[in-house]
């Protein structure tokens, strides 16, 4: 039962931000700001702040979660073990796929995996490929094209460079970004876990790929809070897997995780010593995982189909038949790593596919994950007769395929003695238990993937962080102007490892003005980048010479602004938390009104069975209620419809005892059982109602 | 890339309680490293309230630049002769380089040029061989200056800030390589 005291209900509305980039006086970290006072006139963080309640609240009941791909899931520890929380048909695994509807909430998981061929432009599968990435992005690496069944919003439409897909709402399309699909998703999580741990969740750890930047890591952040989530950490997936290992099995030495998830590939090299988890290296690809497999094979069937040829046409025309072909070789897939060859039932005609096929068919996106692995054993300065063992993580590396090429890249057969699909999200929870406990036997130093860098005259790219450095880690830079009488500088922050700023993933563009005019070269103005323990970016700047505040004005290039956060998060809260508090509300009235009534009529019947000090507390607690349905907190009519019935459970006692006497001195066998089973069922919940 | 250094004016060998010296043990250091992150950690302090938390993260981050600058010799050199008071970031300090092996570099930026262009693996391999050993003969000339450094040798800090520069020279050789080669790593089955 809920409780009302005001020390452990939060109002919803609390978890709402109360900063906006409009203030960016008033920084995330205040102190931090104090320490670097004679150092910077501002410091800011390109987006949202959000984990300085987080964190103060965490306590208890935190959890982790694997939002991946393909599947999603919750974990948490119980006495001191990582387990999986399993939905209401004992399935740990949620399909990442979320179908939207004219009417009524968004279907969730297995149903909307299922239906996704009859609404395929209103099923949304795979949405992790599109956080944090624009338009642009999406068109120039074939993502577009290959999620062709999807309707993508008109980019001109909107003033950011944020993906929209157009989905069925109730006034016809609307078009959704993929922080609000994930978040869909995260909320069917949250929901499995407050449910099965028996109040709100106060903190979560989200995974994210090890080699997202800063704009998927921001997005995913951002679909956390927008489920109603406290976001206490983002953990890098293969980091987390090692967590889990580590523990779990106990093992030290120096580890490669190869994870080869639904949509991404990551590589990280860690070295487990001493309960100290220690990330070398790590190295991926955001855009490479089962579903190319699934394509591969969806390929080689078209291929073999009699009618091959002319299928390929018609189903590149026709969402749902696509689909259905992806289901079909997805199915296949998974077929092949228990059978040696399997048939295919695809439009009328058997096809046959063996495991050697499906071996070959994915060989390039296998060969693709090589180059990764090179380099990251190349940045922890390791050669792989150096390591210890090869860990397995994600769905996908249960293709014997994937293994077989992985035992032969490294010289070593791999480790996958937990269950791949799991592991990560085990990991989650560990690390959500470390934040929320302060436990001392472990610790995570994590890097980040990608070179932080700016954009200088001509194009060229300074890098200022390098990938791989530990995280939180900082640089501090100084420019200066390059014409006379110069009042501003506009910098363009990037991250990548290519030469060129239009090579690299921008971030962000910033501008400071309001320098002193001086000479060309004259001015200073020093930029400190920090990259916090999330891998998030956080800057700030000041002139030196002047002593002037420079003034920042932010536009992440990537991502949703903090407005629009915010607009987004208030709409949720109307339409899911409203709804749901509305209605929970009309119940909870209906039910105080129906014990109302039944309380009256008992007490004009049997009223004499009790004294006046017995009547009198009953009395007050109906007062209670009274009062309480004329309010609008659902909670606390419910809170007084339980005490109102505990203080007159044993009034309902004498009752029907009473009943009992009445039906045994005059009527028949057959009503006193009625009797008698009403009682049973009648008792424990409420007042009884008069017969 | 200068440290952000605002809450300590530690150096970095105070901060990882080592002596400050050029001389390090790797194993010592990443000794030291892991055992003041197990004290300055973030995640030590995830319950703490903000205004020490963000003291935290400010420390944890000096801690890693320090680690990540102690652990490279170049940056390690460089950092030492700055405790000497001489920044070799800064052009203006940078004495005059023998002709001589200005020559040479141009000579062997051409080279480079020459095999990338006609994918010449084997000349590829000689030119980074002979990067590698005047890095390795640079490196032995740093420790021994350092060494005279610290036995109070008037020349020595001129001639470490030369070999400093000098050292840039061959590192932003070495990165154009390795940059070289991985953009043309092709997918080998083994690595």
């Amino acid at each position: 039962m809920p409780t009302t005291s005001p020390s452990t209900k939060k109002p919803k509305l609390a978890r709402l931000p109360c900063y906006k980039l409009s203030s960016l006086t008033r920084p995330y970290y205040p102190c931090l700001e104090d320490c670097l006072k004679s150092e910077f006139m501002s410091l800011f963080q390109i987006a949202e702040p959000g984990e300085s309640r987080a964190k103060e609240a965490c306590r208890g009941r935190v959890v982790g979660i694997d939002l991946g791909t393909t599947n999603s899931l919750v974990a948490v520890v119980r006495d001191a073990e990582p387990t999986c929380l399993l939905d209401e048909q004992g399935q740990a695994l949620l399909p990442s796929v979320v179908r939207y509807r004219a009417s009524g909430a968004p279907q969730v998981g297995r149903d909307a995996k299922h239906s996704a061929s009859e609404a395929p432009h209103d099923t949304i599968a795979s949405v992790k490929r599109f956080m944090g990435r624009g338009p642009a992005d999406i068109a120039k690496d074939g993502t577009a094209q290959r999620f062709g069944q999807y309707r993508f919003a008109d980019p001109t439409q909107f003033s950011d460079s944020v993906v929209r897909l157009l989905v069925a709402g109730s006034g016809g399309l609307r078009a959704v970004t993929p922080i609000e699909v994930s978040a869909e998703i995260l909320r069917v999580l949250r929901a499995r876990a407050e449910e099965q741990l028996g109040g709100e969740l106060e903190g979560a750890v989200i995974t994210v790929p090890a080699y997202f930047d800063d704009a998927q890591r921001q997005a995913t952040k951002d679909a956390g809070r927008l489920a109603g989530l406290q976001v206490l950490r983002l953990l890098n997936e293969p980091t987390a897997a090692a967590l889990a290992y580590g523990l779990d099995k106990k093992r030290e030495g120096k580890f490669a995780v190869y994870d080869l998830g639904g949509g991404t590939f990551d590589v990280s090299i860690l070295d487990l010593c001493d309960g100290i988890f220690t990330v070398m290296a790590t190295c991926g690809d955001t855009a490479l995982g089962g579903d190319d497999m699934d394509l591969a094979l969806a390929e080689l069937v078209l291929a073999r189909h009699p009618a091959g040829q002319k299928l390929a046409e018609q189903v590149s025309r026709d969402p749902g038949r696509s689909r259905k072909l992806l289901d079909v070789a997805r199915a296949t897939k998974h077929q092949l790593t228990v059978d040696e060859s399997t048939h295919v039932e695809w439009e009328g005609a058997t096809v046959t596919v063996s495991r050697q096929d499906l071996a070959t068919a994915i060989q390039p996106i296998l060969q693709r994950t090589a180059g990764p692995c090179r380099r990251a054993l190349k940045d922890a300065e390791l050669t792989a007769k150096e390591l210890t063992g090869v860990i397995l993580v994600g769905g996908a590396t249960r293709v014997p395929e994937v293994r077989r090429f992985v035992a032969e890249l490294f010289g070593q057969t791999p480790l996958c003695d937990l269950d791949p699909e799991q592991v990560v999200a085990l990991g989650a929870a560990v690390q959500a238990d470390i934040l929320s406990s302060e436990r001392q036997d472990a610790l995570l130093i994590d890097v980040t993937p990608l070179s932080l860098g700016l954009e200088l005259m001509g194009g060229i790219v300074e890098k200022i962080i390098p990938r791989n450095s530990r995280v939180p880690t900082g640089a501090k830079q100084v420019f200066t102007t390059y014409a006379d009488g110069q009042t501003g500088f506009d910098l363009h922050v990037v991250q990548g490892e290519r030469e060129t700023a239009s090579e690299c993933r921008s971030l962000a563009r910033f501008a400071l003005t309001g320098i002193p005019k001086m000479a060309a070269g004259m001015a200073r103005l020093e930029v400190m980048f920090l990259i916090d323990e999330n891998g998030l970016l956080q800057v700030g700047a000041r002139e030196l010479t002047s002593g002037r505040a420079a003034h920042i004005a932010v536009k992440p290039s990537y991502g949703l602004s903090e407005e629009q956060i915010e607009k987004m998060l208030v709409e949720s809260f109307e339409h899911a938390e409203g709804d749901l508090r509305k209605r929970a509300l009309l119940e909870q009235r209906v039910e105080a009104e129906r014990i109302l009534q039944a309380l009256a009529v008992a007490l004009t019947q049997d009223g004499q069975l009790l004294s006046e000090d017995e009547l009198q507390p009953i009395l007050e607690a109906k007062a209670a209620l009274v009062a309480a349905k004329n309010g609008v907190e659902h909670r606390l009519i419910a809170d007084c419809i339980t005490a109102l019935d505990g203080i007159s459970k044993e009034f309902a006692q004498r009752r029907m005892n009473a009943g009992l006497h009445r039906a045994v001195a005059g009527k028949s066998v057959g009503s006193l059982e009625q009797a008698v089973h009403f009682d049973e069922h009648a008792v424990p919940k409420t007042v009884p109602l008069s017969e | 890339m200068a440290a952000v250094r605002a809450s300590s004016s530690k150096s970095y060998f105070a901060l990882l309680d080592l002596p400050e010296r050029f001389a390090i043990d790797p194993a010592e250091l990443e000794r030291r490293y892991r055992e003041k992150s197990r004290h300055w950690h973030p995640d030590r302090f995830s319950r703490a309230p903000v205004s020490e938390r963000a003291q935290v993260l400010q420390r944890a981050t000096e801690l890693n630049e320090a680690y990540r600058t102690l652990r490279s010799d170049g940056k390690r050199a460089e950092y030492v002769l700055r405790l000497h008071g001489v920044d070799v970031r800064d052009e203006s300090n940078k004495p005059a380089l023998d002709p001589a092996f200005l020559g040479e570099i141009l000579e062997l930026r051409e080279e480079l040029a020459d095999a990338r262009v006609e994918e010449d693996v084997a000349r590829l391999q000689a030119i980074k061989s002979r990067i590698d050993a005047e890095r390795q003969q640079i490196g032995t000339q740093l420790a021994a200056g350092f060494a005279r450094l610290e036995q109070q040798d008037p020349t020595a800090l001129a001639e470490l800030t030369k070999l400093c520069f000098v050292q840039r020279y061959y590192q932003r050789f070495a990165d154009d390589i390795a940059e070289h080669e991985e953009a043309q790593a092709g997918a080998t089955a083994v690595l």
